[in-house]
């Protein structure tokens, strides 16, 4: 990957000791991350607060506090996180939230991200009780309709959990605690 | 509504004509893959008089309770993200009423699959045109593999060829139902779709951490039957396909498939081990390039297998 910036016999191969590993795709690894750069910018979400007016950056961070709770009572998987987000923010990106609704997007959008990641996904019922009965499930139902029509229905996009488990992997001597705060 | 626009496509409920019939009209039902990926059928669109493919992706009805499911969002999603001439075209996902949970699917329009021109009178010309078939064929399979998407459902149903003056003027894969995009960390992959005939060796053997080179075998299968005019390996079962793959191609071996014997019992018994056929024999009609590429895209191992880039340089194909 750094290749373009060292010889590249200096180049550690962070992928040598998975060669036995058929999960790890050794031969197309670096093809897999080269399209993921190639695509990033598309997917790539801009400072959209100022065209919110009802809600705020910090209503924001509770809710992520919030979501990082419900994603650990869940026992989910990091990757559907980083997909829950990049749901939220590109969503709140195109379209005006009222403040009671913010909540609804952030389950609509885990609930979008669960189906899409996890082999068991909780289900609709599951994140209106976690949420209180705040909403009932035809809101949600009707919440992830808007979410994936305002999305266009893109979901195949690199979040960053995909740069940073690589980013760990090449970093020497590994890091147990930085390895932590990404997952 | 008049009662004459159901007789095209029997299958609608009310709530889907109202859905679709505002803006278009003229229906025929064209392909049926049964009620799980959608029929397809086509239309015309009202206001430019644009003759298009619609495919409705219903919910199941013990699955509504829980919005959209798996299936149709990674199908969408997938087909969102591409764009090739020798891909089917999503032009639209339509917006539909709140209270209808159907997701309808809009796309370009292609006149007839593959596996239609297989069965008339007067096939294809293998010889005049297999070289522009698998070309357009094998950059759709490039484009697909580049992004790490795999079709894995690739059949003779799913190839939709136009003609102009004798010759191919446009040929689109499509039916992304189970495609699936590889996302790292990689998890173990289900191996239970697709038509076991075009189905590769590492599926039918139970591997679960294939990756792209089993589009490439099917591909193979395709080009092969186009050939002989039937499909290159027959049988219901995984067991039965084996058995004909290595008729043909020989039992796998630990210096052409390291590891394979020993991971695989099924192997280990066919004792003696079976000898490949001479393909020149099998397949007299294709010229020795052609051969040569087809022995590649059908190579027992998925990791010796030719990929699609690779096979778009190879002598057959080149200008």
């Amino acid at each position: 990957v750094a290749g373009g910036i060292m010889p590249k016999n200096f180049v550690e191969n962070i992928d040598a000791t998975d060669k036995d590993n058929e999960l790890a795709a050794t031969e197309y690894i670096d093809d897999i991350y080269e399209y993921y750069k190639l695509s990033e910018d598309d997917v790539r979400v801009h400072d959209y607060m100022a065209s919110q007016p009802d809600i705020n950056a910090k209503m924001r961070s509770i809710l992520v506090d919030w979501l990082i709770e419900v994603h650990r009572k869940f026992e989910l998987m990091p990757e559907t996180f980083y997909l829950t987000l990049n749901i939220v923010d590109r969503f709140l990106s195109t379209k005006a939230v009222p403040r009671k609704e913010l909540q609804l997007v952030g389950i609509s959008s885990m609930l979008i991200a669960s189906k899409y990641e996890e082999i068991w996904a909780p289900e609709v019922n599951d994140f209106v009780c976690i949420s209180d009965n705040a909403y009932v499930r035809e809101q949600v139902l009707i919440m992830e309709k808007t979410i994936l029509r305002k999305l266009e229905w893109y979901l195949t996009v690199p979040t960053p959990y995909v740069f940073l488990i690589r980013y760990i992997k090449a970093s020497t001597p590994s890091d147990k605690e930085m390895e932590n705060m990404v997952n | 509504m008049e009662e004459i626009v159901h007789l095209g496509i029997p299958f609608l409920t009310p709530d889907q004509w109202d859905v679709i019939t505002p803006a278009y009209k003229d229906f025929e039902l064209i392909r049926s893959e049964g009620p799980r990926f959608g029929d397809m059928f086509k239309c015309k669109l009202k206001s430019t008089k644009e003759v298009v493919a619609m495919k409705i992706l219903t919910i199941p009805e013990d699955q509504k309770s829980n919005g959209i499911p798996y299936s149709i969002l990674n199908h969408v999603s997938i087909l969102k993200t591409l764009n090739h001439p020798n891909i089917l075209k999503l032009h639209t996902v339509l917006r539909t009423d709140l209270d209808v949970e159907d997701v309808f699917l809009v796309f370009e329009y292609i006149d007839v699959s593959l596996k239609k021109f297989l069965a008339t009178p007067f096939p294809i010309d293998v010889i005049k045109l297999g070289k522009p078939f698998l070309r357009q064929a094998l950059s759709g399979l490039a484009y697909l593999h580049v992004q790490k998407i795999i079709h894995r459902n690739l059949k003779p149903n799913n190839i939709l060829l136009s003609f102009q003056n004798h010759e191919i003027s446009k040929l689109k894969l499509t039916d992304f139902g189970v495609a699936k995009s590889i996302e790292p960390p990689l998890s173990p992959y289900s191996i239970n779709m697709g038509n076991p005939c075009y189905k590769a060796p590492e599926l039918l053997l139970g591997f679960t951490n294939y990756s792209t080179a089993v589009d490439i075998w099917s591909m193979g299968c395709i080009f092969a039957e186009m050939i002989k005019l039937q499909p290159l390996f027959i049988g219901n079962d995984g067991p039965k396909i084996l058995t004909e793959i290595f008729c043909l191609l020989g039992t796998p071996t630990e210096e052409n498939w390291p590891g394979v014997a020993s991971l695989c019992s099924f192997i280990q018994a066919f004792d003696p081990p079976i000898k490949p056929k001479d393909l020149a024999a099998e397949f007299p009609k294709l010229e020795p390039d052609g051969l040569d590429l087809l022995s590649r895209m059908l190579c027992l191992c998925p990791n010796s297998r030719i990929s699609a880039v690779e096979a778009l340089e190879h002598p057959y194909l080149r200008p």
